[in-house]
């Protein structure tokens, strides 16, 4: 029995999140508009991927789209894949999707305030999840409830199974909504800014959750955020994302110790905590193209102080790579010491 | 003579007649400061100690229960009618969320120009014009956003709006209440950067709110840290980031994120350590403080008297 288990696991490979050459378009009142271009980023169990970039570059309908969420708000593929251990998610009827959202893969949004129901209690909502997903008595439920809230860190789990939402503060609540995450241990999480709501010293806090609960289970997680600070704290590896491309990709050291692309180095440099006082914070001038706005060449060129008239020619994924680290950025490409751009 | 002193500020609120028991939130308790001409006193702490509110007594949008507010020399704590309407023009607000602040049926030129048709009504429609397009420029929005409405913009571009919004009336002092929480790292630069250019060019005086420190290290001159209502340490902001005395000051410098994967800190014990309790009697801090002692039960929480003021009976020696 063992041996036939290590041989299906040596066969099968890691098991993989794997979005394969993904667009995406959004609604909108002139038709469908491009929104994400050519994404290809894959999940390992047991490792953390932050995906980073600006407001409106496409991290959340990427990672939305993982589990089908967009759909129903008019957000459709319009090329590429996502599979899950080989299997295409966009082949699998409403069914299979139903098991496999909080089953295999579970989502925690940004707002605990608005992700829980204030009329059911805390004890109605996760119990409800839990058989779902896993074939238990009202009682067995319970109990599991109880040891997911405490694995969270909540004290009194018993108490606050009778609790309604409104009666926890902020920090409580994303702790609830993490526990409700992990009700039927799933394998993957994707975490779509899991604390931009909350503050300094909750974030703290939720951050060493994520990153216990993690590890004790050898979770794979997309971290969807703009906070390099949480991509310091919890990443193995980093997807830089820009008006709907990738546009660099690398270890957590490699994108802290050589940022390669310009975005990449503009968004780093604007971090308060890189700038002194007194001397102006070296901001990046503009803003992100709309979807449908880009331009046709490098989609950063119009924000970027190298750029120049190669950079309005369409630049492919890997132009410059490095290892596991790549950027796609004609200059650096084409430059012998990559990581030496000057003003 | 401070631009701005405020002294003894309390306010309570009734809250949770639905939870079944009637208790009292001491949201701001006995709250004092001073802000000169041209400088930048930022509140910070976490999430209900008072900072918002604090910030609405001042700009006398919510009366306090006790304490006095003075702007330039004049007690402005009870002022009505004509009286308040003339010193309001001396200060401004600017608030975090750019989305929900701005009238949404209301162009930009109206908007911005809102302002002066209270405090200058000398002005005609053209004049107003004027103006508005001189405030817009200046905080860096073209003239062609004077006849769009607030959907038209992205978020950084209505933050600016909304200052340009405060400073139509030309104030002394600006009171911003989380301007750059809900904008991105590239966007909270470019703000901030208009923020020290105009506090620059026109010597004005900033109070400043943030649950930040990374942003607050670099607007402010002074900080006062707030916890359950009470100011628990104030005073020059770079003393206070080297050597904080309060031991509520180092837990929120400690939080922070780490900036560089390789300092990263071993977990913590998860457990929700009384993660938002406060403490009803004595320092309000001593149940989550790793230097309570048993004389924190009877201390009153008041500030010390010196220019790095603390309210604490074991404060932190400063590091070597
Ligand atoms: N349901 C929708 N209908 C129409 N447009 C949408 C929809 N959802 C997202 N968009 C648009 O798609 C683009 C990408 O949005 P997305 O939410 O993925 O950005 P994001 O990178 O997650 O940004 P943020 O940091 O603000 O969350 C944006 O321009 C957004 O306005
Ligand atoms: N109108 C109100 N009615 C009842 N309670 C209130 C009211 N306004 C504020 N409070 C309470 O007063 C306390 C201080 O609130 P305040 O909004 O000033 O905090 P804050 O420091 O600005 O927090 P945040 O960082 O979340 O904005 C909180 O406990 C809050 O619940
Ligand atoms: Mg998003
Ligand atoms: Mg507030």
């Amino acid at each position: 029995m063992k041996c036939w288990k290590a041989a299906l696991a040596s066969a099968t490979l890691t098991p993989m999140l794997e979005i394969e050459h993904l667009s995406l378009s959004i609604p909108s009142a002139s038709g469908p508009k491009p929104a994400v271009s050519d994404v290809t980023l894959s999940l390992e169990s047991g490792r953390v991927l932050g995906l980073v970039g600006e407001s409106g570059c496409g991290k959340s309908i990427t990672a939305q789209t993982i589990l089908r969420l967009g759909e129903h708000q008019g957000i459709e593929r319009t090329e590429g894949t996502v599979k899950l251990d080989g299997q295409d998610i966009f082949t699998m009827q409403e069914s299979e999707l139903r098991v496999l959202r909080g089953g295999r893969i579970s989502m925690i949004f940004q707002e605990p305030m608005t992700a829980l129901n204030p009329v059911f209690s805390i004890g109605a909502q996760i119990t409800e999840v839990i058989r779902l997903h896993l074939d238990l008595t009202k009682r067995k439920a319970c109990e599991r409830a109880v040891s997911l809230l405490t694995d969270v860190g909540l004290q009194q789990p018993e108490q606050l199974l009778r609790q309604y939402p409104d009666s926890l503060s902020g920090g409580m609540r994303q702790r609830v909504l993490i526990a409700m995450a992990m009700a039927a241990d799933p394998d993957y999480i994707i975490a779509d800014e899991p604390t931009t709501a909350l503050d300094v010293s909750v974030q703290a806090r939720i951050i060493d959750l994520l990153r216990k609960l993690q590890r004790e289970k050898g979770l794979g997680m997309l971290l969807v955020t703009h906070d390099f600070g949480l991509v310091a704290e919890l990443a193995d590896d980093v997807a830089v994302m820009y008006a709907g491309h990738i546009v660099e990709y690398g270890s957590v050291e490699a994108i802290f110790d050589h940022p390669t692309h310009p975005y990449t180095r503009a968004l780093m440099d604007c971090r308060p905590e890189a700038a002194s006082r007194g001397t102006p914070m070296p901001a990046i001038p503009g803003q992100v193209p709309a979807p449908g706005a880009w331009p046709a060449g490098c989609r950063f060129a119009p924000r970027c102080r190298w750029a120049d008239a190669a950079c309005e020619q369409p630049v492919e994924a890997e132009a410059w790579h490095h290892g596991g680290h790549w950027a796609r950025c004609i200059h650096v490409a084409k430059s012998t010491k990559p990581l030496e751009l000057t003003e | 003579m401070s631009l701005l002193s405020v002294k003894g500020l309390c306010k309570s609120f009734h809250a949770g007649s639905w939870s079944g028991k009637d208790h009292i939130t001491r949201a701001v308790d006995d709250v004092s400061f001073d802000i000169e001409e041209g400088e930048t006193l930022a509140i910070v702490g976490e999430s209900g100690s008072g900072k918002s509110t604090t910030a609405r007594i001042v700009m006398r949008l919510l009366a306090a229960d006790a304490g006095r507010i003075a702007l330039m020399g004049e007690d402005i704590t009870y002022l009505k009618g004509k009286a308040m309407r003339n010193m309001r023009k001396h200060m401004q607000m600017v608030f975090q969320d750019p989305f929900a602040s701005l009238n949404p049926r209301m162009r930009i030129v109206e908007t911005v120009g809102e302002g002066l048709r209270v405090h200058a009504p000398e002005m005609n429609a053209k004049q107003r014009r004027e103006r508005v397009i001189e405030v817009l420029e200046h905080c860096g929005t073209g003239v062609e956003a004077l006849d769009r409405y607030p959907h038209q913009f992205s978020g950084g571009q209505r933050q600016r709006i909304g200052i340009a919004r405060a400073l139509a009336v030309s104030p002394r002092l600006l009171v911003l209440d989380e301007p750059v929480s809900a904008l991105d790292v590239s966007v909270q630069a470019q703000i901030l950067n208009l923020l020290s250019d105009l506090q620059n060019e026109q010597k004005l005086a900033y109070l400043f709110i943030s649950h930040d420190l990374s942003v607050i290290k670099q607007v402010a001159d002074r900080v006062a840290v707030m916890f359950a209502g009470r100011i628990v340490e104030q005073g020059n902001a770079e003393v206070i980031y080297a050597s904080p005395k309060h031991p509520y000051t180092r837990a929120l410098l400690d939080a922070r994120p780490v900036e560089h994967p390789a300092q990263r800190k071993k977990p913590t014990d998860i457990a929700v350590r009384s993660e938002e309790t406060v403490a009803k009697s004595g320092c309000a801090f001593r149940l989550r403080c790793p230097y309570a002692q048993e004389d924190c039960e009877a201390f009153d929480g008041a500030l010390s008297t010196d220019d790095h003021a603390f309210a604490c009976l074991h404060p932190l020696k400063a590091e070597s």
